[in-house]
């Protein structure tokens, strides 16, 4: 103990000694000026360099740049995606067949609780914050996000919090957290491992991560605003991130603090949720009132990307798009009133239950204005079938049958038959892949040139999409059979009349997972060697009188000649066009 | 990147129709995997042997493939058509 | 790479500054040697860290127009909070962690205030 003790002190040591000499090297603090007065936080300095930014890696570790960090948070997405989605094929191929054939049930737990928490926390809010991150700025005419280094310590939470969560697979000796993403006590609060603790620890940090940026983003979109953008101009998918961020304000803090009970019951003693002592159910209704307004949280945004793209290649403005806007302010503050839905089997009141339901029932009006909106949007206009546009309807077609599908949840006596059945599964897998996936994948196609100066490459792209929907429709619509069948959820093995559907649902997955892959491979080689765009409205936007802020930055930049070669006026009559 | 205009309503159809043949045959396949094909027990839900009957109002049927199918194309149909009734009904109204 | 110049990184380019990842560092090293027992140096290096991140960007943002005063409220923060923790809890190993790492950003901070004030 004593020697351990000894070694770490000396490991410490070492890496506060590199910290402080890779800093020294960096940063000369006899530098910092004494400013006036407090408050000169950025943007005050107005001597700079001919460049912007340090070269190399330098740049990517030290950057406070709103565009810089939004292609970090998409990258990290990518990868986290990978992560989460390689551990569900793993699953899916043990579901083949109804023995245990590939992986035990231990493993398949700890995968199936990491593909969750993956996709949810490191893939879907980190992905959705490289679109704020990147083009809010730019849609609502601010220079950058309100306050730059705290936007890079969000990002930079992240990483170790990715580490954290999947510690158990990458410690050696070390078992996987098996309590599902949900984390239900008592068997959260009973197993030992230590890779419980350190998920914990992740998350803790993941959420301290969103809510920065959420603070981050409501103050952009109060403050930074261009002149030319009053409230009745802003945006639609500033819109959804406003109202999204508030969501985030009030739910992670409150699984901030529901983690730490969580860990002071594992390791201090404490009995909050024990069942001697304390309350396991107190437990679900902590993590429901912050995971259903998480729900929201992935979606909003998503339907604020759909809102945006898809009138664009409608060749019309969003139908009602005021009404948009209500619908998602609605449900926002409902997102709040529906946790204990989540709850109808666990013996809670009746009068509560009831309540509840109808609360649930609710929120499929203003779901409803949404695709109502869109879909007339669609009607009289003349779209044009690019990838995001594809995207964007396919959001459109599985919206509808994960919101239908949910309908039949919310009605108690319905989800008492269903509930814990793979029919959950299939209802969310539809909004959460077959929805909020493909409209961020929309949104990467959509904005691929902008952000690279090339355009991806087509057949590629749409192959992705029809591969995607019909992968997802196979593998969800065989969960929903499952789930009708009586298929409980996460469970390793199965009863062997369940083999057909589940081998469906296996050969979806790969469809979907070769589908992925032809994204990936997509974005990298067109990043490297696309086509260059010519133009800097590739969207032909200007001629439907769709062209929004992001574009019209973008034909300035394509204007303004490299900053190392001059950096003086923009070249008169040099545009691209 | 150019592409050849489609028109919506075009799309918004396909979208319809695909809706609905999904359904129907969702309700196909639920038949075969939970009812048997034919009325014979399979699945977990069915209790007891023999055909299971199901009513909506006063319509009584046999839980089968074919029913479920029907009921399916005939349900989402008319949930889905009413939407886009409204749809066309907004529009005409809207972009007259 | 970047060549030493008079400057510091975050002056020569405003879009760019050192500290995020090592304040991240910090908070996470701190958390985790503050939940596992029987760590302590790495709660204490994780603390030290963290706290001179904080003094950094604050500085570094102009929050603050010295490092002494941080560095002192930080160590305040950081004595009181473990003091408590030693006192009223069962935590103690756990607390004289966190006050001892006060003490020593503390008695950094009067160094801080030494030097910045010319009389070191």
């Amino acid at each position: 103990m004593a020697s351990s003790s000894l070694v770490l002190t000396v490991l410490m040591g070492v890496l506060l000694v590199a910290v402080a000499a890779s800093l020294a090297r960096l940063e000369d603090w006899r530098s910092y000026t004494p400013l006036s007065d407090v408050g000169g936080a950025l943007g005050e300095r107005t001597e700079h360099g001919h460049e912007e930014k340090p070269g190399g890696l330098v740049r990517w570790f030290t950057t406070v740049d709103h565009k810089d960090i939004g292609i970090l948070y998409g990258v990290y997405g990518a990868i986290a995606f990978v992560w989460g989605g390689l551990a569900v094929l793993l699953m899916r191929i043990e579901l083949a067949a109804p023995a245990t054939n590939v992986i035990g049930p231990s493993l398949y737990n700890g995968l199936m609780t990491s593909h969750g928490i993956t996709m949810l926390f490191l893939f879907g809010t980190p992905m959705i914050a490289a679109f704020g991150n990147y083009f809010i700025p730019l849609l609502i005419g601010a220079d950058d996000m309100a306050f730059p280094r705290i936007n890079a310590i969000a990002f930079w939470l992240l990483p170790p919090g990715a580490l954290l969560v999947w510690s158990g697979f990458l410690l050696p000796g070390v078992a996987t957290a098996q309590t599902s993403w949900t984390m239900y006590t008592p068997l959260s609060i009973q197993m030992s491992s230590p890779a419980i603790d350190m998920m914990l620890l992740g998350l803790h940090l993941t959420g301290v991560s969103a809510t920065m940026g959420a603070v981050n983003f409501i103050a952009t979109i109060f403050t930074e605003r261009g002149d030319d953008v009053g409230w009745p101009s802003l945006d639609i998918f500033s819109w959804t991130m406003l109202t999204q961020s508030g969501l985030i304000l009030f739910a992670f803090p409150l699984l901030g603090s529901a983690l730490v009970m969580l860990l002071l019951d594992r390791n201090f003693g404490t009995t909050f949720f024990t069942v001697a002592g304390g309350d396991p159910i107190l437990w679900q209704h902590l993590f429901w009132f912050f995971g259903h307004p998480e729900v929201y949280i992935l979606v909003l945004p998503p339907m604020g990307l759909v809102s945006l793209i898809l009138p664009k290649f409608s060749g019309r403005k969003l139908f009602g798009f005021k009404f948009v806007v209500y619908s998602t302010l609605a449900i926002g503050v409902l997102s709040f009133g529906v946790w204990a839905h989540h709850m109808f089997t666990t013996g809670i009141d009746p009068r509560l239950r009831a309540s509840f339901m109808a609360v649930s029932l609710a929120i499929a009006i203003p779901s409803a204005v949404k695709v109502f909106n869109w879909i007339t949007t669609m009607w009289n206009g003349k779209l044009r079938l690019t990838a995001p546009m594809l995207f964007c309807i396919g959001f459109v077609q599985n919206f509808i049958i994960g919101g239908v599908t949910g309908i039949f949840l919310a009605a108690i006596p319905v989800d008492l038959i269903l509930h814990d059945t793979y029919y959950v599964v299939g209802h969310f897998h539809f909004i959460v892949y077959g929805a909020i996936g493909f409209a961020l994948f929309a949104g990467t196609y959509y904005w691929f040139p902008m952000v690279t100066g090339r355009m991806y490459q087509k057949r590629f792209a749409h192959a992705h999409f029809w591969l995607g929907l019909v992968g997802s429709n196979l593998t969800f619509l065989a969960m929903l059979w499952l789930g009708y069948g009586g298929m409980p959820r996460r469970y390793a093995t199965y009863l062997p009349q369940f083999a057909t559907a589940h081998q469906i649902a296996t050969a979806g997955a790969f469809l979907i997972a070769i589908s992925t892959l032809l994204w990936v491979w997509n974005m990298v080689v067109s990043w490297k060697e696309g086509a260059k765009v010519d133009t800097a409205d590739p969207w032909d936007l200007e001629e439907t009188g769709q062209l929004t802020n992001d574009w019209e930055w973008y034909e300035q930049q394509r204007d303004t000649p490299v900053p190392a070669t001059d950096g003086g006026e923009p070249d008169d009559g040099q545009s691209a066009d | 990147m150019s592409e050849p205009d489609t028109r919506g309503r075009r799309v918004v159809l396909w979208m319809y129709a695909s809706a609905v043949a999904v359904s129907g045959l969702f309700g196909y396949v639920l038949g075969i995997i939970v009812y048997g094909d034919g009325g014979g027990p399979a699945g977990p839900l069915v209790e007891g042997s023999g055909a299971a009957y199901g009513s909506v109002g006063p319509v009584t049927f046999q839980l089968n493939p074919v029913n479920l199918g029907l009921f399916g194309v005939v349900s989402v149909g008319t949930l889905l058509g009413v939407g886009l009734l409204a749809i066309v009904y907004a529009s005409e109204r809207a972009d007259a | 790479m970047v060549e030493q110049t008079e400057q510091g990184l975050s002056d020569q380019y405003p879009r760019a500054s050192p500290w995020p990842i090592p304040l991240v560092l910090g908070l996470v090293i701190s958390e985790i040697g503050i939940l596992f027992d029987g760590i302590l140096p790495v709660a204490v290096g994780g603390l030290v860290l963290l706290a001179g991140s904080v003094v950094g960007i604050l500085r570094e943002s102009g929050f603050a127009s010295t490092l002494y005063w941080p560095a002192f409220a930080v160590g305040a923060l950081f004595a009181a909070l473990g003091g408590t923790l030693y006192v009223a809890t069962s935590a103690t190993a756990r607390g004289l962690a966190l006050g001892g790492t006060g003490v020593v950003v503390v008695a950094a901070s009067v160094a801080l205030f030494l030097y910045e004030t010319g009389r070191l």
